[in-house]
């Protein structure tokens, strides 16, 4: 235990660090940007020493607190000027530095779009958002307290009104979703124009609808759609099955910054398509030369790429070739930046492998829609094979891929991060109770659990079968089981259905972190959070244990 | 004496020498002393005698090839001390003319804070492993 508080203190000093010196470098920068505007305002006294020494600083030093895109920029700049002051023992051209304090700028912003979603700056361990706020409009009472009770363990906050009159009254904010009963209203007034009703009462709430109702049957999903309803449930509502579907509705507006890589040798261009994306909130890299293309991408890891028609030595459209030959980059949508207006030269560039045309001048409005729109459909493409189908989250496969990345992530990189392997108890029993298809209901709930009690930078996989399996980047293994208790004490609060019995349901877990076995190979600590799974259903499920058994929270 | 424990490093940025106390010291599990500047490195190198002296490049006043010289001229450099630099910046010429100065080898700039320690041990072992 001494040792892993005494780490957790050291990383805690490292985030101390970095932040103090991401304070210093607003000062680094500004002086740089000083430096740099004696070289382009009269009068002309550039102090290229001073501009040198503070690029060559920023270079060597940005790299150690996190900052490496930065250092990189910085390096390349402090190249040039180095190269100016061989060249001229007098400088007599000025030095060709406009652009200059963007792209610093541009390079800080993608370090810190990317250490926020590999979540290095923060070590903040809640989800990203507060929890998502749910309003409740249904008339029995007693219903919508059990519908209340059983979304709150799913960790949506739910505010309940008794019909559409009250839901008029209520001033507050408008909720990240509506659950509405559509018998909800003024019954008279309902029964004249039921779409009527709803559409003049909702037309302002600017969130997705879920209707609910008594009716079974095409009439009702109807009357739901005419309405603006995002979905109909017909009650009895079976409540873990309707959680999923609110959550994967507003999933999507939890999503990750688009990576995008430009490759672009009129660096002026680049820059301003960088600039345009990352201000929408995007990663990018630039890339001028071709021939570094497959190399720059699997370090970057692109999900579009933004690819110029004429480079030196290759065509852009080769390029796209080559990518489409890779494995690995045979989905990645291709756009082509170009002033070409030969059709016939267009054709071959697609067939070649591109995807779309962006004319120059470049629209930068048009530039983000497209790149987001394509970036959006990979990721479809790739939730569709990679996830499982019936909990939305990764399989095996990836997992196993999530976890070599991570462990060699934090070789480079100082972080703590946990492993947990999660098991329903006794799920064959429910199965041959209740039979596969509610079966297939309670693993569908863990899996919307999951989603909602952790990050979106967190990995949650089925494993197989009724076994799960996390990874939790920054989190030490006593607050990950504290998280994992949570989920574990919701879960068996919900309550399934089965025709008129319900019945509930309990999980066991296994947590280690790499702060106590920093020895462990990548596979080595999934293994420990195994033992520590097999031990909390040695001593009687239904609770989290730590590896090497050292506690229990149940 | 065959393990590394004594480095002495000296770097004129107080941010990089507090980085570089935490990843020699607490996570690499050295003794290290560091200093503001070579003037301050020739104060209080024999007091400390290290195994291992790192220099960064460019400093103020005094930069790093002109401490190791001092140093070399008041007799703080013994025949076992292995001497690295450390640089952003390292072309081909600089390092054959560091290697007349007897420097052993140059750690790069930016230094990973986790793996500092690590690298400094193997290069201690390559000389007197």
């Amino acid at each position: 235990m001494a040792k892993a508080s005494a780490d957790t203190m050291l990383l805690a000093r490292l985030t101390d660090l970095k932040a103090a010196y991401r304070k210093r470098l607003l000062f680094d920068l500004e002086q740089i940007n000083q430096l740099v505007k004696a070289c382009t305002q009269p009068p002309h006294t550039p102090d290229m020493q001073a501009l040198h020494a503070a690029l060559h600083k920023l270079a060597g030093s940005a790299g150690t607190f996190g900052f490496a895109e930065l250092g990189q920029q910085a390096r390349r700049l402090e190249q040039v000027v180095s190269n100016a002051i061989e060249a001229s023992t007098p400088p007599d051209k000025p030095l060709e530095v406009s652009g200059w304090t963007k792209q610093l700028q541009n390079a800080l912003k993608a370090d810190e779009n990317r250490n926020a979603t590999r979540g290095v700056e923060s070590s903040e361990l809640k989800k990203d958002h507060s929890k998502h706020r749910v309003w409740l409009v249904e008339r029995d009472t007693i219903l919508a307290d059990y519908i209340r009770q059983q979304l709150n363990t799913f960790g949506f906050q739910v505010e309940y009104f008794i019909d559409s009159e009250e839901l008029l009254a209520c001033a507050k904010a408008p909720p990240d979703l509506l659950l509405v009963d559509h018998r909800a209203g003024r019954r008279s007034e309902i029964l004249k124009d039921p779409e009527r009703y709803w559409q003049d009462r909702l037309a302002n709430l600017n969130c997705p609808i879920v209707f609910t109702g008594a009716e079974e049957g095409f009439k009702a999903r109807l009357q739901a759609v005419r309405n603006g309803g995002s979905g109909y449930f017909a009650k009895p509502l079976d409540v873990p099955q309707l959680a999923a579907y609110v959550a994967s509705l507003l999933q999507e507006t939890r999503l990750e910054p688009e990576r995008v890589l430009i490759v672009e040798d009129d660096d002026e261009l680049a820059q301003y398509c960088q600039t345009a994306l990352v201000q929408a909130g995007m990663v990018v890299k630039c890339l001028s030369h071709p021939k570094d293309l497959i190399q720059t991408a699997s370090d970057f890891g692109p999900e579009l790429v933004l690819m110029d028609l004429w480079l030196p030595e290759a065509t852009g459209a080769e390029m796209a070739m080559m990518l489409s030959q890779t494995d690995r980059w045979a989905q990645l949508p291709i756009v082509y930046l170009s002033a070409e207006q030969n059709a016939e030269l267009r054709s071959h560039a697609l067939s070649m492998g591109g995807d779309a045309f962006l004319d120059k001048p470049i629209d930068p409005a048009l530039l983000v829609k497209v790149c987001r729109s394509r970036v959006r459909r990979l990721r479809n493409l790739q939730q569709a094979m990679n996830r499982d189908g019936l909990t939305g989250l990764v399989k095996h496969a990836s997992f196993k891929e999530a976890l070599l990345k991570e462990w060699a992530y934090t070789q480079r990189h100082p972080r703590a991060y946990s492993v947990v392997m999660l098991d329903i108890d006794h799920f064959k029993s429910v199965n041959d109770t209740y039979g596969h298809a509610v079966g297939d209901l309670v693993i569908a709930a863990v899996g919307t659990l999951l989603r909602q009690h952790f990050r979106t930078t967190d990995t949650l996989a089925r494993y197989g079968g009724e076994e799960f399996a996390l990874i939790l980047p920054d989190c030490t293994s006593s607050k990950a089981a504290e998280l994992v208790n949570g989920l574990r004490t919701a879960f068996q609060a919900i309550q399934f259905l089965d025709g008129d019995t319900s019945f509930s349901c309990t999980l066991s877990a296994g947590v280690a972190d790499n702060l106590r076995f920093p020895d462990e190979p990548a596979e080595g600590l999934l293994e420990q959070a195994d033992q520590a799974l097999y031990q909390a259903k040695n001593d009687g499920r239904n609770r989290v244990c730590l590896s090497a058994n050292e506690s229990v929270l149940k | 004496m065959n393990t590394l424990e004594k480095v002495l490093y000296v770097e004129d940025d107080p941010d990089i020498r507090e980085i570089a106390t935490l990843a020699l010291g607490d996570i690499g599990g050295l003794t290290v002393k560091v200093c503001e500047s070579g003037k301050q490195a020739l104060k209080e190198v024999d007091a400390f005698g290290p195994q291992l002296i790192l220099l960064d490049v460019m400093m103020p006043d005094m930069n790093g090839p002109e401490t190791l010289q001092a140093l070399h001229h008041q007799n703080s450099v013994r025949a076992s001390t292995v001497v690295a630099f450390m640089t952003a910046k390292v072309h081909s010429d600089d390092l054959i003319k560091y290697r007349e100065m007897g420097v052993n080898d140059v750690i790069a700039k930016p230094f990973d804070p986790m793996t500092l320690a690590d690298e400094l041990r193997s290069l201690w072992r390559r000389f007197n492993g």
